[in-house]
């Protein structure tokens, strides 16, 4: 099994074999507090590299959605889309879209470069 | 008598189209086959409006509680409602037949069918054996509900005239009239359905709005059932009322003998400024192809060809604010961010939640979020998607950014009163700078 990679958008990539599963991380669900609503793309859609995807609101603001490479969103988790509060439940678990495998990730980091990324903050 | 001219259909197109026309001192006949007034007022947005309020205050006394007020034996008197909805209509329906007569406006309220005669000469328009010759005509005879894809299953209008509040309903359909009653009825206490063909509700509108509305339903307890196949919308369960709300189409009742450009559903074909391909034939509001189906629209549009009969400039074509009234209400105005991004623009948006809006707060556990869409390069609003308390009150500062192409800049340094919804958009405003 591949790792997951993260960024510094908080973001966690999980590379699988014909697609990649993205969510947001602990920490940044830990920051949000209770998610209330997830606003997602529509299937086919392109997301483009540090652009927001979409967005993700909790009872303490709106934060944008950081896609971490360009391609096209195959999947869109419905389950999230209904029960936003799985992201609180289990971030990890909580994939929000799914995409293409890019040709290569930049500007990523590793479980462990991200706990250390965590904490500089 | 030859009038300047006839109008077919008295809603909100028609009336307005009149009551504007006359001021310019041109003389002006309407005929109406049904009630003054059109769909709106008799059987659309009035009377459900009547109905949403009434049974948001329902819900407000049974959840009284929760702010400290305690009702025993709470009811509803479903006879009673429609009774006091039927009295604010006839009531605004009187006012309009009055504003008629003392503007002098002829009014025959019969089925009425135009003829031609020979190119450039007026045209004769023969109701109930009379006939009347006028120079222009506009057509504004407004849309019926589309047939129900079950057969012989009623449209959900006729919950207007029925005396009792069925205890359940299957509503076949998902767009605003379907998402409205289903809203009523369940605030007034009926078990609702609503069976889709379509993957989501509201599918003409922002996937965001679509999946907010979703979710408020689902929360009040709505079932929503999507992808249906025709045997779930025929399916039949014990006790359950099955109404049809699959949309509207352009009535063409007395006006089918002229040769008109429509498309396919028969809807007539206008240029920007409501001209059919007939000179002096005009149509307006829901007849016309691809209607918004909003009173407002068709009220501007009537307006500005009445201008145009009488040698006016008809003005400019303002941007209109699409509502679905939810309590929160729902509003898009403008562009959504995907309409604005297929248009070239390059896109902003700038997007509030009203966890932190004191009168938000106040007045609602839902949620409620304004999101803008701008243009960065324009620094220029293009559109709004709000679902807010009292949103369609909001809607108006915002259509006059969009007309007036107002800059970002000048819209944060609007002063909204505190505490107030409005406050939200200064918010979102800010929201957007801080990305432009």
């Amino acid at each position: 099994m591949e790792e997951r990679l993260y960024t510094k958008e908080h973001i966690w990539i999980l590379p699988q074999a014909e697609k990649v599963l993205i969510g947001i991380t602990d920490y940044a669900q830990g920051k949000l507090g209770n998610v209330v609503f997830v606003n997602l793309p529509d299937l086919g859609d392109e997301m483009e590299k540090g652009e927001a995807f979409g967005d993700i609101e909790s009872v303490k603001t709106v934060s944008d959605l950081i896609a971490p490479f360009s391609g096209k969103i195959t999947d869109v988790n419905e389950a999230v889309i209904d029960s936003p509060e799985l992201i609180n439940e289990d971030a990890a678990e909580a994939w929000l879209i799914a995409a293409d495998i890019p040709t290569r990730y930049e500007d990523v980091m590793t479980e462990s470069e991200y706990k250390d990324y965590l904490q500089q903050l | 008598m030859k009038y300047d001219l006839a109008i077919i259909g008295g809603g909100p197109a028609g009336y307005s189209a009149a009551l504007e026309a006359i001021q310019y001192g041109l003389q002006v006949i309407v005929f109406e086959c049904d009630q003054l007034g059109g769909t709106c007022l008799n059987r659309g947005c009035v009377p459900t409006k009547y109905l949403e309020h009434t049974g948001s205050l329902y819900q407000q006394m049974v959840h009284g509680m929760e702010r400290g007020i305690m009702v025993d034996g709470s009811s509803l008197d479903y006879g009673q409602t429609l009774t006091g909805m039927n009295q604010r209509v006839r009531e605004l329906r009187d006012g309009l037949r009055d504003l008629f007569e003392r503007s002098g406006i002829r009014y025959v309220d019969q089925l009425a069918e135009v003829r031609m005669n020979e190119p450039g000469e007026s045209f004769t328009i023969i109701c109930k054996g009379e006939e009347y010759e006028a120079d222009h005509v506009l057509i504004a005879a407004g849309s019926v509900p589309k047939e129900s894809p079950v057969a012989g299953v009623p449209d959900i209008g006729c919950l207007l005239s029925m005396n009792e509040l069925p205890h359940k309903v299957k509503i076949i359909g998902g767009g605003v009239t379907a998402v409205e009653f289903a809203n009523i009825l369940r605030m007034l206490g009926t078990e609702v359905t609503m069976c889709l063909r379509s993957g989501r509700i509201l599918k003409k509108w922002d996937r965001e709005l679509a999946v907010s509305v979703e979710q408020l339903l689902k929360k009040r307890g709505i079932c929503i059932r999507t992808d249906c196949t025709p045997e779930d919308l025929a399916s039949k369960e014990e006790d359950t009322l099955i109404l049809s709300a699959v949309g509207r189409k352009a009535n063409r009742m007395g006006t089918t003998e002229l040769d008109l450009d429509e498309d396919e559903q028969g809807a007539i074909l206008t240029d920007p400024d409501g001209c059919t391909n007939i000179p002096n034939i005009y149509a307006a509001g829901d007849v016309v192809s691809g209607s918004p189906m909003l009173a407002h629209t068709a009220m501007e549009q009537g307006k500005r060809i009445a201008r145009k009969i009488a040698g006016r400039d008809p003005g400019n074509v303002s941007a209109a604010a699409k509502c679905i009234y939810l309590d929160p209400d729902i509003v898009s105005v403008g562009l959504t961010e995907a309409e604005a991004k297929s248009q070239g623009y390059e896109v902003v948006t700038g997007k509030q939640n009203m966890r932190s809006n004191a009168a938000a707060i106040i007045l609602t556990d839902d949620r409620c979020f304004i999101k803008l869409t701008a243009d960065r390069k324009e620094r220029r609003l293009l559109g709004v998607q709000m679902m807010c308390m009292h949103a369609v009150e909001l809607a108006g500062e915002f259509v006059l950014a969009i007309n007036q192409k107002i800059d970002i800049e000048d819209l944060a340094g609007i002063l909204h009163p505190h505490p107030s919804c409005s406050e939200a958009v200064t918010d979102a405003v800010d929201a957007l700078i801080k990305k432009l």
